[in-house]
């Protein structure tokens, strides 16, 4: 068929020539036979005869215009494989260690793909910002209701609409459930640009007070727990205690990346929606409008807020708004630990790269006969280079192929043990990785095919009997001090982590983590409608758990350190003018001895710290040092904000040791502490700590819970310890993965440094027999081969420690009471690297000590 | 005599041949060239016209040698090829390549005797 097409294109001139050219050829022939007494018709069915086969001179002459190219491609591709399969050692070896090499590739990238690149499966997505408020601690704080009206005026913005997320009881089923709820504005699923797959999303008029009160369910939800049922449409749900109708059902393709909202309804029902405007309840996502960028926005935005401020200085002073693009928000931490994941992949197969061009060098300087040969039969220097380089790219692809099996294997992998990191996302094998993997060993192909083959095309230059090998030696100990050198880079970057790891896990958080278990829980406003109802059942709650067989305490706090949730609250001390902002949590009495936050001063919350009792306060150490530097904070009164314009003075009756909030490296800030009883409060998390493996005594403790109230729900039963590992679950996921890349670097340099010497060794049998026979001792023999390879393994080192100084520094984020450029690191790693290559070259070092003379003096 | 030699049989003699042949014999027909050969190598080098036009269209197309059509002996329309000053160079490449390799094989011939 491709020849058919071909010969279509084939020009009738050039035909027309050629069949005029060969034509002549027969009647000249003919003449000479006629002239020779021949008679002319059989004159010219000898010259035709003689001539052969027309139709094939024709072919040929026409197939050389037309298929040179394709022809000689061919031809190369058969030769390549016909070389690969003879070698079928060495064949496997690089197919299946560059397949690895390329299969982490493609998982990375697969990662990075669904990560960083793939666009939120929105119109438009880079149009879409996230609006948040700011004040003078926060730059996530909430916006008011009020404030986001004025918002929605901007010209920058072609639609804004308040959003909120909180977990949902739903209840009047038979379990009492846990829904994510989503509180949104009617012109959020517009400004989005979803339409729901069944029945409407949420309108303006659900807005109103005293609207319907109605919800949407994502598409996952209405398959999972309503079995896709349409009769669903029109059904109320008992959400938050409080009838929904279910008015639609959302497509299946909205999967948001930046929240995990279930349940969406009217932002009206968010617990703490207020209209008030010196309450922030809301957040907002809003589009731009066209033509306008993001800094427009901002400009404009601020300017807004400024007037605000100015009109409502009580409720507005030193409130601002953050706008941030959605993708921003989306990929947000998730960016670094992904490059660096990337950064490593990358390097390790740069470095394959060098490995097996070093080992095809060696192998070409083998084959100077055959290309000689090949050379000398008309085979052109360009020629040569393509065949040398299409093998490469053959190994490669070959390579490819085994790589994308691995890379799927690896996206699993990934699946499985960073769900973290991926958050939502799905990596998969989909055209870009395809592309991606496709383009990698195409370009690993031609990067280590690149200088063997040309390298030999230098050689059909020069002539047979030539040796030829000093420029290649040279680039042959370029690549192994290359490789030295990357692996230095990936071993510094994985020592570096490793020592932040470590650093970070030698942080004591301020509690004692082992055998506590979590969980959280919100009663619901309707029936525990009063704070002192709140605190008591509560402290019930509190009470039979611990009395639960094999607990030793249970109490209870507002936002568990390392939960993600986090209060904070505006405090005046009497002696200074300005309000500080601290960290703030309700706990029941025993919290600090459930969770073992050591009292250092004073005295715990108790059962006399009642709703009608004196107000009273525990705060942590950094408290005290800061605002009471050298002085007794116990006895100290200070009030608390509550809203506008009143406060609540509580009396310090005791100092706790610091806790950190949310991960380990945190500083410590200032935290105060209030007991439930004096600031009740829904929402809850217990902190049960047990006397053993305290994961099984989950459904106990969950009973003892529902003995107090049966419609309770309960959610996220996790143990303080696994939320401390999570805490930084993304810096020992990439130290790991680095260490391992690292690891697989130093072998491939080994290799390569192994290959290169003892090749080397090869190659000089007869010099070193020559020197043996002279007089030179075994020990010499030792000694070169050594020289050799720590000139090179120092070039390489020296060389990685430049680069790794001058890379590491994109490290830095990541990086936990460590310098990129911290000695101890890059000696240790400078040390095992050395180490390892002294293993490499001892092989070939006993290898030349070895030398029979004789023999090696025969071998000439 | 030695059986004739195709000369398809020594792949890249045949360039040889021809820039040889053109360059002593100046412009020059494929049937010429071909007969030319043939009897100046008394009938050993039997060019095939089935490698030779390949050959020429190839070594044209290499810039080596140019062809115009032109009027033969015998006034026969007739393609005519002959050598240009890039040929002349490479036929000094291909004649030393050549040279190389007869002395070399030579050498080792005469070495074992």
């Amino acid at each position: 068929m491709l020849r058919l097409k071909l010969r279509s294109l084939w020009n009738r001139r050039l035909e027309q020539d050629l069949d005029d050219e060969l034509s002549s050829h027969i009647e000249l022939k003919a003449d000479e036979l006629e002239g020779g007494g021949m008679p002319r018709d059989e004159a010219i069915r000898e010259a035709r005869r003689q001539f052969g086969n027309v139709t094939l001179a024709l072919e040929r002459t026409r197939d050389l215009h037309l298929f040179t190219g394709v022809a000689s491609f061919l031809q190369d591709v058969r030769y390549g494989l016909r070389r690969l399969r003879r070698e079928r050692a060495f064949t496997t070896a690089v197919v299946l260690t560059l397949g690895l090499v390329i299969g982490v590739n493609g998982a990375i990238f697969s990662v990075m793909e669904a990560v960083l690149l793939r666009p939120l499966p929105f119109p438009q997505p880079d149009r879409l910002v996230e609006i948040y408020g700011t004040t003078k601690d926060s730059d996530r704080d909430g916006i008011s209701v009020a404030d986001l009206e004025e918002l929605t005026a901007a010209h920058s913005l072609a639609g804004t609409a308040a959003e909120q997320v909180q977990s949902v009881n739903l209840t009047g089923v038979e379990e009492p459930g846990r829904l994510i709820g989503g509180f949104v504005a009617g012109s959020y699923f517009e400004i989005l640009g979803v339409t729901p797959a069944l029945g409407r999303g949420i309108r303006s008029e659900d807005e109103k007070p005293g609207g319907p009160s109605v919800c949407v369910l994502n598409y996952t939800v209405w398959r999972d727990q309503f079995g896709s049922d349409k009769g669903v449409l029109g059904r109320s749900l008992m959400l938050n205690n409080e009838a929904h109708t279910v008015v639609g059902i959302l497509p299946e393709s909205f999967r948001p990346r930046y929240t995990n909202a279930e349940v969406w309804m009217p932002v009206r029902h968010y617990p703490g929606y207020s209209p008030d405007r010196a309450h922030t309840p809301v957040f907002a996502l809003a589009r731009l409008s066209p033509g306008a960028t993001i800094e427009q926005a901002r400009a404009e935005l601020d300017g807004i807020m400024l007037r605000l401020a100015k009109e409502y200085p009580n409720s507005n002073r030193d409130r601002g708004v953050a706008v941030h693009a959605l993708t921003e928000v989306v990929v947000g931490a998730r960016r670094m630990p992904v490059l660096v994941l990337s950064a490593g992949a990358i390097c390790v197969l740069l470095l394959r790269c060098a490995n097996i061009a070093g080992l095809l060098l060696s192998k070409g300087s083998g084959r100077k006969q055959e290309i000689a040969i090949r050379n000398s039969l008309g085979a052109g220097k360009g020629r040569l280079v393509r065949q040398l380089l299409t093998e490469s790219l053959l190994l490669a692809m070959s390579g490819g192929v085994v790589g994308l099996a691995l890379a799927n294997f690896g996206i699993e992998m990934l699946r499985a043990t960073s769900p973290d990191l991926l958050g939502l996302t799905e990596p998969q094998l989909n055209t870009s990785v395809l592309i991606y993997l496709a383009a990698a060993s195409i370009l690993t192909g031609i990067l280590f095919g690149l200088a063997p083959a040309l390298g030999a095309g230098r050689q059909a230059a020069a002539s047979l009997r030539q040796r030829g090998r000093t420029a290649s030696h040279r680039l042959q100990n370029a690549l192994v001090a290359g490789q030295v050198a990357v692996a230095l880079v990936l071993l510094t970057a994985a020592g570096l982590l490793v020592a932040s790891v470590h650093n970070v896990a030698a942080i004591h958080p301020g509690f004692q983590a082992e055998r506590v278990l979590t969980m959280e829980y919100r009663l619901a406003r309707d029936r525990y409608a009063t704070g002192a109802y709140q605190a008591s059942t509560h402290f019930q709650i509190a009470a039979r758990v611990g009395a639960v067989p094999r607990v030793e305490s249970a109490a209870i706090i507002g936002a568990l350190p390392f939960s993600g949730n986090a209060n904070r609250i505006v405090l005046a001390l009497n002696d200074r003018p300005e309000p500080l902002t601290v960290d703030y949590n309700p706990v029941s009495p025993g919290y600090f001895k459930t969770a073992g936050v050591p009292l250092l001063q004073g005295r715990d919350f108790s059962s006399a710290d009642r709703a009608n009792s004196r107000g009273v306060a525990v705060v942590n150490r950094t408290f005290a040092d800061r605002f009471r530097p050298g002085r007794d904070v116990v006895g100290l009164q200070v009030r608390i904000s509550t809203g506008a314009v009143g406060f609540t003075p509580v009396t310090i009756i005791g100092v706790v040791g610091n806790v950190k909030p949310r991960a380990l490296d945190e500083m410590s800030e200032p935290q105060l502490y209030r007991s439930y009883a004096q600031d009740p409060y829904a929402f809850a998390t217990l902190v049960v700590r047990t006397k053993g493996n305290p994961l099984p005594l989950a459904n106990s403790i969950k009973r003892a819970i529902w003995s107090v109230e049966r419609q309770q729900s309960v959610w996220k039963v996790r143990t303080l310890e696994y939320l401390v590992d999570r805490s930084y679950s993304y810096l020992r996921y990439i130290t790991w993965t680095l260490l391992w890349f690292a690891a697989l670097a130093l072998l491939l340099a080994a290799i390569g440094l192994y290959g290169l010497l003892s090749y080397a060794v090869t190659q000089r049998t007869s010099e070193l027999g020559i020197r043996m026979a002279i007089g030179a001792s075994p020990a010499d023999m030792l000694r070169k081969v050594f020289r050799d390879g720590l000139v090179l393994t120092t070039i390489g080192i020296i060389t990685g420690i430049a680069g790794a100084s001058g890379l590491t520094r994109f490290l830095r984020s990541q990086l936990f009471e460590v310098t990129p450029t911290e000695p101890a690191v890059y000696a240790a790693v400078a040390f095992v690297l050395l180490i390892v290559a002294s293993l490499a070259m001892w092989f070939p070092a006993r290898r030349a000590m070895r030398v029979d003379p004789m023999v090696a003096l025969r071998q000439e | 005599m030695p059986s004739s030699l195709r000369t398809d049989n020594l792949q890249g003699t045949i360039d040889l041949l021809v820039l040889k042949t053109l360059a002593a014999r100046g412009t020059l027909h494929g049937y010429a060239i071909s007969t030319n050969i043939q009897q100046i190598s008394d009938d050993f080098l039997r060019v095939e016209e089935g490698s030779l036009y390949p050959a020429l269209h190839r070594i044209e197309g290499l810039g080596w040698i140019s062809s115009k059509w032109g009027k033969s002996s015998t006034n026969r329309r007739v393609k005519l090829y002959s050598l240009t000053a890039v040929g002349r160079q490479q036929l000094e490449v291909e004649q030393k390549r050549w040279n190389d390799l007869t002395l070399a094989v030579r050498k080792v011939l005469e070495c074992y005797g």
